[in-house]
């Protein structure tokens, strides 16, 4: 088909979607062009086929299957939000608890009874001096320090 | 007196998830449709809304109310059907073949049996599947939903005089597309 300059016009005004002046202007073309009248003529046809087709609407399955998803993104949200509260307190909570590790290490025989393996019977005087350097600042009660020692109270 | 899209969108904002439920109710079967008319197929088209249903709902706060709730969640789920699109471009094989099947079945068909007017609309709707999501999107907005240029415009987030354009040359192809179908 040969091309006519003011082919696209007609689509526009196929839709009525031209202005009175410009619609009226397109009239008057069409009676003289009959490229653009045969393009108008496709377009009618195609709209006219295209009227015809009917899509199926949604099943009331696959409507609960989108309330779903909204729900399913809901809960996402709220265990996002969740999230971004926990992560610091959780961050603070491993600090505390490698600071305390380390203050245990360095205070206490743990770390050592720890790295051999066992509470031998030659770590107990450890535990011993400990305890009474407790015991001298008045930390623990007489009874506890003489049952370390192997005295019964 | 019936709730506006808009103050359901802005409780659902505030985190009052029944009111999106209620927006889910009031659109979903359009924008179902209008999967459908994109995609061709049901599955793809429970998805893609499925996607633009849970995308609206984490960005409904987002929403600003300048153009519709419609017509925003209308541009969320026409991005979703194009990258649908370009997901099953490596498919389109397939759909091809089912596409030469059907013309072949509808060339076969007499144009007077119920038969023959099932499969010409089915073949409208598979024809429209091999344009491209640009063309596609226009002519369904346009044929399908009835859109006026300028609701188109909104919709897509381009100038009328690109809506125009843009729906020619998808007229255009669509034309020669469906010619191969005629008996």
């Amino acid at each position: 088909m040969n091309n006519c300059e003011q082919e696209n016009l007609v689509c526009p005004y196929h839709d009525g979607e031209l202005d009175e002046l410009r619609r009226l202007q397109v009239e008057n073309h069409l009676t003289l062009c009959g490229v653009c009248r045969q393009r108008l003529r496709e377009f009618q046809g195609l709209t006219e086929r295209l009227s015809r087709v009917s899509v199926n609407g949604m099943s009331q399955m696959e409507q609960a299957r989108m309330h779903w998803v909204v729900e399913r993104a809901r809960v996402d949200l709220s265990s996002r939000a969740l999230m971004r509260l926990a992560m610091p307190l959780l961050g603070m909570a491993a600090s505390l608890l490698v600071v305390t590790s380390v203050w245990l290490v360095d205070n206490g025989g743990v770390g050592r009874s720890a790295r051999t393996g066992t509470l031998a019977q030659s770590d107990s005087s450890d535990w011993q001096r400990v305890a009474m350097n407790f015991h001298s600042d008045n930390k623990l009660p007489d009874w506890m320090v003489r049952s370390l020692g192997g005295d019964r109270p | 007196m019936e709730i506006s899209d808009i103050d359901l969108a802005r409780a659902a904002a505030g985190g009052d998830a029944q009111a999106f439920h209620a927006l889910v109710d009031r659109h979903s079967a359009e924008m179902f449709r209008l999967a459908l008319s994109l995609c061709g197929k049901r599955a793809d088209a429970e998805d893609i809304c499925q996607e633009a249903f849970f995308g609206a709902f984490r960005g409904v706060h987002r929403f600003d109310g300048r153009s519709s709730f419609k017509t925003w969640l209308t541009r969320i789920l026409l991005r979703q059907a194009s990258k649908t699109w370009k997901k099953n471009k490596a498919r389109n094989a397939t759909s091809l073949d089912l596409v030469d099947e059907a013309g072949a079945r509808s060339r076969n068909a007499s144009p007077t049996s119920p038969v023959g007017s099932v499969d010409a609309s089915l073949d409208i709707l598979e024809v429209i599947q091999r344009l491209g999501p640009e063309h596609q999107q226009v002519v369904v907005l346009r044929e399908l939903q009835g859109m006026s240029y300028d609701q188109i415009a909104q919709t897509l987030g381009i100038p009328r005089g690109t809506v125009e354009s843009r729906l020619f040359r998808a007229r255009i192809e669509l034309r020669k597309l469906l010619k191969d179908y005629e008996p």
